[in-house]
């Protein structure tokens, strides 16, 4: 908070005039932002160009207060969760999870090959077993559970599995353009639709760039159908594009029935004490986005690129908010042990609640934004 | 005599158990049936030499300490981590892809897939390297590491492929990594992970070996 009010003291620039129609939510700089020097909007018939937004990482920043909601261990009873270490390789947890309307958690639970389902508070509810392969991301559409198994994003031999319940069963769903089958890559969020985030790197990955996102047709066809982004609030697209040969620097682009708007983000990491801070070369990495009405939250990983600054400072997770509300950018509780192959951190749960899934020691804590 | 019996019938039970649970001719390591001490002396080793070599192992099982492997693209001992079984570990997979030799030394040593060796160097290593180790840290910046530079934390190593990655905070790795899945390229996020540093292996020969400098690799602007 220490870091916020200093950049508050400093940052903050008028982006008057910078919003769109009241249909278009245009991000709107929180005390926590400014707006990059001489970036100011240029008016476009078709393209609005926003400030440019610099965040800023303060290492030193304490994280933000949560409320634990759950915390559910790791043992081989039904209750709990599995977890699997090896001498060496990555961390194995569970990889995902999702929030459900009434406030239940859906957790995909790799190393028993199902989901488990958990009250608010963290209460064992039940599982869905059956799982052939691990899973590595999960969704909760309408009254279905979507999940990606074991990798499919790029070695082909995972799956698409649905179960719609209650009382159903798992499907394979098999997704396809016109026909031909198509590797996908993890899920992007949404009540009432599966999708997903497409690379290009389906069947020749040297020669096509990303491809965004797209809505899956499943259960049915698995036709995809490509988006012009990811989909939030009302008829709204989303996209968060790296500028080429950064490490900390992006673009957001808003679209929607009234036009779209590009606004240039840049994360730096500041080290060191009160008093004697430095900004370092950092790298960031912005992803898991996720719709929450007229806002996307995203999970941002950011860390010194130089490896002495890493020894030093090491690295921390970030919030970030845009949207119809103001920009929220926020360090969040880190993990406690290594968590390489979690999918999902961040999920929406009922009336815009912001849940976070972190891995401990001993179990997986369950989160939720005051 | 009766609890004399008793003893030699447990004793008896138990020698049979130990010569049951013996390995057999039939049940044979992997390594044992397989593996060989095939390597020789390399020259001129590029980054574009060493990513099919490593692209070979994918799909091949995961061993720990392990370091042979064949190209059958499925693991040969499935759910035997830890019982000279195919594949290689994190670590092993590395030394093997980087030519390294178990000397410590910096030069290239070329390692058949079946040749049964991993070498001396952990995660940790490769993570921590000293400065007389064949290879040393770089920074993780995009415009600074190259495909089939790794990423190491103490307790897993990884290296990056030439594959472009399916969005901005990810990257394509080949790893031995210790789930089901055995040896494969994954999608990771290992470069945004403070646990994790960048790794270069000393002594590359650049892609463009043996034609570096001539006409084809000269770029003509034209304005």
């Amino acid at each position: 908070m220490k870091a916020i009010n200093a950049v508050l003291a400093v940052l903050l620039v008028s982006v008057g005039g910078c919003t769109g129609s009241s249909r278009h939510p245009t991000p709107t700089p929180s005390p926590a932002v400014r707006t990059a020097a001489g970036s100011g909007p240029t008016a476009s018939p078709s393209i609005q160009r926003l400030p440019g937004l610099v965040l800023t990482a303060d290492l030193a920043e304490p994280p933000a207060r949560w409320q634990r909601v759950a915390f559910i261990p790791f043992s081989g009873r039904a209750q709990d969760l599995g977890r699997m270490t090896f001498p060496e390789g990555p961390n194995s947890q569970p990889t995902s999870f999702g929030v459900a309307l009434d406030g239940s958690i859906w957790i995909d639970d790799r190393w028993k090959s199902r989901v488990a389902h958990y009250s608010p508070t963290g209460r064992y509810l039940g599982a869905i077993a059956g799982l052939r392969d691990r899973g590595d991301d999960l969704v909760l559409v309408s009254d279905r559970v979507v999940v990606l198994t074991r990798e499919v994003s790029l070695s082909g031999k995972g799956a698409l599995m649905v179960w719609s319940g209650p009382g159903g069963m798992w499907t394979q769903a098999t997704v396809n353009e016109n026909g031909r089958p198509l590797r996908t890559g993890f899920f992007a969020p949404s009540p009432s639709e599966v999708i997903v985030e497409l690379g290009g790197w389906d069947d020749d990955p040297s020669g096509a760039g990303p491809r965004g996102f797209a809505q899956v047709d499943i259960p049915g066809s698995g036709q995809v159908h490509l988006l012009p982004g990811y989909p939030f609030g009302s008829g709204m697209y989303f996209r968060i594009l790296p500028v080429p040969g950064s490490d900390h620097e992006y673009r957001l682009q808003f679209s929607g029935p009234s036009g779209e708007s590009v606004q240039p983000v840049g994360i730096r990491v500041q080290v060191g004490d009160p008093g004697a801070t430095r900004i370092v070369p950092a790298i960031a990495g912005v992803g898991e986005e996720t719709a929450i009405g007229d806002d996307v939250v995203m999970f941002v990983r950011v860390a010194p690129s130089r490896p002495a600054d890493v020894d030093r400072y090491g690295g921390g997770w970030w919030l970030l908010r845009v949207g119809r509300s103001p920009v929220l950018w926020e360090r969040l509780p880190g993990p406690g042990v290594g968590d390489d192959i979690q999918a999902r951190h961040i999920a929406a749960g009922p009336d815009g609640g912001i849940y976070l899934m972190v891995a401990r020691k001993s179990g997986m804590e369950i989160l939720r934004r005051p | 005599m009766k609890r004399v019996f008793i003893f030699v019938l447990l004793v008896s039970v138990a020698l049979g158990l130990i010569v049951v649970g013996q390995a057999r001719p039939g049940h044979a390591s992997f390594v044992s049936q397989y593996c060989n001490t095939t390597q020789y002396t390399d020259y001129h080793v590029r980054r574009k030499d060493a990513q099919p070599y490593a692209v070979v192992a994918e799909h091949e099982g995961y061993e720990g300490g392990g370091g042979c492997w064949d190209n059958n693209n499925r693991d040969d001992t499935p759910w035997q981590p830890d019982s000279n079984g195919e594949g290689p570990d994190c670590s092993g997979l590395v030394f093997k892809t980087w030519e390294l030799q178990n000397n410590g030394g910096s030069g290239w040593t070329y390692h058949d897939l079946l040749q049964n060796d991993h070498g001396p160097y952990s995660s940790y290593n490769y993570h921590s390297p000293l400065s007389t180790n064949p290879f040393y840290r770089v920074s993780k910046s995009r415009s600074v590491m190259q495909y089939m530079d790794a990423f190491a934390k103490n307790g897993h190593v990884a290296l990056l492929s030439s594959t472009p990655p399916p969005n901005g905070n990810t990257d394509v790795v080949i790893e031995a990594y210790t789930d089901t899945s055995g040896v494969g390229a994954n999608v990771r996020t290992y470069r945004y992970d403070s646990a994790y540093s960048g790794v270069r292996r000393k002594g590359w020969t650049p892609d463009c070996w043996p034609n570096c400098g001539s006409p084809e690799d000269v770029i003509v602007i034209v304005r």
